[in-house]
């Protein structure tokens, strides 16, 4: 296991009291598994995610990342164990004024010692400048290496996203949301790039998606997640149509519009099955 | 796809800037602006030659001498100063003194407040351009001798308060000492001036950006100037010019604060007193006073400008929903135009302007009366009450009222002031003679804003939250101690940056006098003293308010805290840090024009001498030399700041 999570609850304290963002939630990962995480928005996923990449504490349970305790990690074990763990997010968070190039050299700051990392800020190792041009290679954006984060479209943005991760040279990747913004084609073309890249070295994949059509064509394996808790965990091709609609129908009434997948979806899914 | 990575590597090898040539044209375009932001050019050279050739000579005018820091009698010097600041003199008779002085610092605010809207406001009308020089109300008007002279005498305003606001107040302080004697009195008269000239011009600014279209509306139907003025310009005006008065009321008791350093009474005065008289326990006790005021300054009109904008947000909603009830009624009435001419419909379009001009004014009453209602009317009573006794107060206070200006000898005695100044003293070897004060001043500048810049640095970096503090729910094991240890850095930076930044710059000039000794080098110590405590809070916050997203990603990737601000927080903060600078440069020129009148050095020091040996033709002539400095630095600052948002 490369992940294993045992009872995991966070609350939140806001004004209007305490919200259970997850509630008691345990499940494990394999190394070299690919699985897609779906449910409503506000079911915990980003909280999650959060949680899986070391950035948040929960409030209770205890999450492993390879049979270590990561609520016992500090300073350069915490770095180091984050170094190992490679987040795409949502809405990318590459930083708009640095070039294309420095962006994806952010990925290899876990692995720079504080000598290289001054010596890097005015110009990179042979070594470093490599991997960078390799992973923008990789994802198609070599000729672009000098433009600013900020002059890309959202594609690109993704893109590069995914090369930053790439040079980071994790053993787990972390997607958030990886195609929310983009349009259906695109989407299914960055899911097929993560999905190889994954693949090709035999890296971890755990991804969390809107459009369910596309988790259940490319991951073997299928997380929902309700209200914080685990709704179904299980092989895609056991995923029943009244499961899905289960998890999605009680949120058409409350949540808005945006977040709940498209109608074109719908009725995609319900002509293949 | 081409192989780039050895051309890549190459380029690494090259630093980036010499680049092979290459064929497909988005290469070269790409290519070119990697050229543009990291290249070498022969301007960039000049420019960094300029920038050393600036600080070394900036460093010899200000007579700059790190060794004196570092000797026994500076060092001694300033351990007397430190332990004679304890225990703070609290004696009552001392505290009745103090009480006296902070009532009179707020009397001369308040009436120097009030002096300066009287003025500003008039000058202001004066100098709006779309009321008088161009626009839309004078483009149909033929050009006559008449609107030619009321465009000039537009213009000649807006020179005027442009000198106004570019004199010191402290130098409008010292004139009127001389022209009307020691008090509080000159110090009134000095911030009306100097404050009538930035509201004057601020005004203008707020009357100029107004929507034009009530302005043509009513224009078309025929309205005087002065209906404009009261129906379309003011309503529109109203918050934003609200909103500047109480700053610079804000700004006002800041500066009736210093200006008795200059023997103008109130705060500034006994502290100028107690440090010439070596009670060091009694300046302690005065700066407390000082930044008490300043800080409950600060609180209330935080208080008063939350309050304003909540009234502001609720008449533009009402203002929004108005308008597009009007926009309804305009298509409804194109609708309605088949029977009638084009000219009509336009007529009527007119007409609905200038009701939504009218509304923006019922509006206005329509929320004052709501208030009064809710607050009822013996209320309002107390308020104006309250409002007519302080500035009663105030004005008894400042002296305006006790008999002063109907004493025939004072009107007199400015009157042969001013005609004693002239005509300005234009003697060559006089001129020759202002180089050396002139580049003492734009030395001390320089080297007054690099020490800030270095001290703010320094100070930042612990003082910004995200960089020192972990967030509550951040996951990873820590210790108590180091939490503590976090805090106490967090908390140490913040109070020394709070204290270089609340003693005004005219009192650190008189404590690195007793360091350093009088002359420049004791101004450029002060002013980067409190620049730095400016600065240091400014780049805090700026730090502070970057996009937090990129720097969750690089410590999700295993970033460590100094990464983290090489690569994730100065990229996105570095506009906004140099504007910050560069603005704090323009006010530090402003400032040392002034820190020689207690004896920093520079062209103040020149005034003061000059005013001691009453050679007042030379008075006049260096402050014309200090306008211009400070108009030519408005330009420069101007000019540096776009190319640093360009960049």
């Amino acid at each position: 296991m490369i992940y294993a999570l045992d009872s995991i609850t966070k609350h939140y304290t806001t004004r209007d009291g305490v919200v259970h963002s997850l509630d008691g939630l345990s499940f494990g990962v394999k190394p070299g598994e690919r699985l897609a995480m779906i449910g409503k928005s506000g079911a915990g996923k980003t909280t999650l995610f959060r949680l899986l990449n070391a950035t948040l504490r929960p409030t209770s349970g205890t999450i492993y990342f390879d049979e270590r305790n990561v609520g016992e990690l500090a300073g350069r074990d915490l770095r180091a164990m984050r170094r190992r763990i490679g987040t795409i997010y949502q809405q990318h968070h590459l930083v708009p004024s640095l070039s294309v190039l420095d962006n994806t050299l952010c990925g290899r700051l876990g692995h720079w010692s504080l000598w290289c990392t001054l010596r890097s800020t005015m110009r990179p190792t042979k070594h470093d400048a490599e991997e960078a041009l390799h992973a923008l290679e990789a994802v198609g954006l070599a000729d672009k290496r000098f433009a600013r984060a900020d002059e890309l479209s959202g594609g690109q943005q993704q893109r590069l996203a995914i090369a930053r991760v790439l040079v980071q040279k994790p053993d787990v990747i972390l997607a958030d949301e990886p195609v929310a913004s983009l349009d259906p084609t695109l989407a299914e073309n960055i899911i097929t790039m993560l999905v190889k890249l994954a693949d090709e070295q035999k890296r971890t994949l755990v991804v969390t998606l809107h459009a369910v059509e596309l988790a259940l064509r490319h991951f073997p394996r299928i997380v929902a997640l309700r209200e914080g808790r685990l709704a179904f965990d299980t092989e895609a091709n056991r995923v029943s149509r009244d499961a899905l609609e289960d998890l999605y129908t009680n949120e058409r009434a409350s949540a808005n519009e945006k977040d709940s997948p498209d109608a074109a979806t719908w009725r995609e899914l319900r002509c293949t099955r | 796809m081409p192989p780039h990575g050895a051309n890549y590597v190459a380029l690494a090898d090259k630093a980036r800037d010499t680049l092979p040539a290459r064929n497909s044209s988005p290469h070269q375009m790409n290519d070119a602006n990697a050229r543009r932001t990291n290249g070498v050019t022969w301007r960039r050279v000049l420019v960094a030659c300029v920038g050393v050739f600036v600080l070394i000579a900036s460093w010899y005018a200000a007579e700059v001498r790190p060794s004196l820091l570092l000797e026994r009698g500076t060092l001694e010097a300033v351990s007397k100063f430190a332990r004679g600041m304890f225990p703070p003199d609290f004696s009552p008779a001392f505290l009745r003194i103090v009480l006296v002085a902070v009532g009179q610092t707020l009397a001369i605010a308040v009436t120097g407040t009030f002096l300066s809207i009287l003025i500003g406001l008039p000058l202001g009308i004066m100098a709006t351009a779309t009321l008088w020089r161009r626009g839309v109300l004078l483009a149909g008007e033929r050009h006559n001798f008449i609107t030619r002279m009321f465009a000039a005498f537009s213009r000649a305003t807006l020179a005027l308060l442009g000198f106004m606001r570019a004199v010191p107040d402290l130098v409008w302080g010292l004139l009127f000492v001389v022209a009307v004697g020691l008090g509080s009195l000159p110090g009134t008269l000095a911030l009306a001036i100097s404050y009538g000239g930035v509201l004057g011009r601020v005004y203008a600014d707020v009357f100029e950006e107004v929507d034009a279209r009530p302005l043509e509306a009513l224009h078309a139907m025929g309205a005087t100037r002065a209906q404009i003025l009261l129906r379309a310009v003011l309503p529109q005006a109203a918050p934003s010019i609200t909103a500047y008065t109480l700053y610079s009321f804000e700004c006002c008791v800041r500066a009736a604060s210093v200006l008795g350093f200059v023997g103008a009474g109130g705060i500034g005065y006994e502290i100028n007193i107690s440090m010439r008289l070596f009670e060091y326990g009694q300046v302690l006790t005065l700066i407390l006073a000082f930044v008490a005021l300043l800080a409950l300054n600060d609180a209330l009109s935080r208080r008063i400008r939350r309050r304003l904008r909540a009234n502001v947000s609720r008449k533009a909603s009402l203002l929004n929903r108005k308008s597009a009830i009007s926009e309804t009624a305009q298509r409804e009435s194109v609708e309605a135009g088949a029977i009638e001419t084009s000219d009509a419909a336009i007529r009527q379009t007119a007409a609905e302007q200038i009701f939504s001009g009218q509304l923006v004014l019922n509006n206005t009453r329509g929320v004052h009366q709501f208030k009064h209602q809710l607050n009822s009317r013996l209320k309002t009573y107390t308020l104006t009450f309250a409002v007519i006794v302080v500035l009663a107060s105030s004005f008894y206070g400042s002296g305006l009222t006790n008999g002063a200006l109907g004493d025939a000898n004072l009107f007199a005695r400015s009157g042969r002031f001013i005609g004693a100044m002239f005509p300005p003293e234009t003697d060559f070897a006089f001129l020759r003679s202002l180089l050396k004060p002139l580049a003492q001043t734009i030395g001390i500048s320089v080297i007054g804003t690099l020490i800030g810049v270095t001290i703010g640095a320094l100070l930042a970096l612990p003082a910004t939250t995200t960089l020192v503090l972990h967030e509550h729910d951040e996951a990873g094991r820590r210790s108590r101690v180091e939490q503590f240890a976090r805090y106490a850095i967090y908390f140490t930076a913040r109070l020394i940056l709070n204290a270089l930044r609340s003693i005004p710059e005219l009192v650190w000039v008189l404590i690195c006098i007793l360091a350093v000794g009088l002359g420049p080098f004791a101004g450029t110590l002060a002013l980067g003293l409190h620049t730095g405590g400016v600065l240091g809070k400014l780049y805090a916050e700026t730090l502070e308010d970057v996009p937090v997203k990129p720097i969750e990603a690089m410590r999700a990737a295993g970033a460590r805290p100094l990464q983290i601000l090489l690569w994730g927080i100065l990229p996105q903060a570095r506009p906004v840090l140099a504007s910050y600078t560069v603005l704090r440069w323009e006010m530090n020129l402003r400032v040392s024009t002034i820190l020689g009148l207690v004896g920093g050095g520079g062209l103040g020091q020149a005034i003061y001498n000059n005013i001691q040996l009453g050679f007042y033709p030379r008075v006049l002539t260096l402050i014309v030399v200090i306008y211009l400095l400070v108009i030519s630095t408005d330009w420069a600052g101007e000019k540096l700041r776009v190319r640093q948002v360009s960049v």
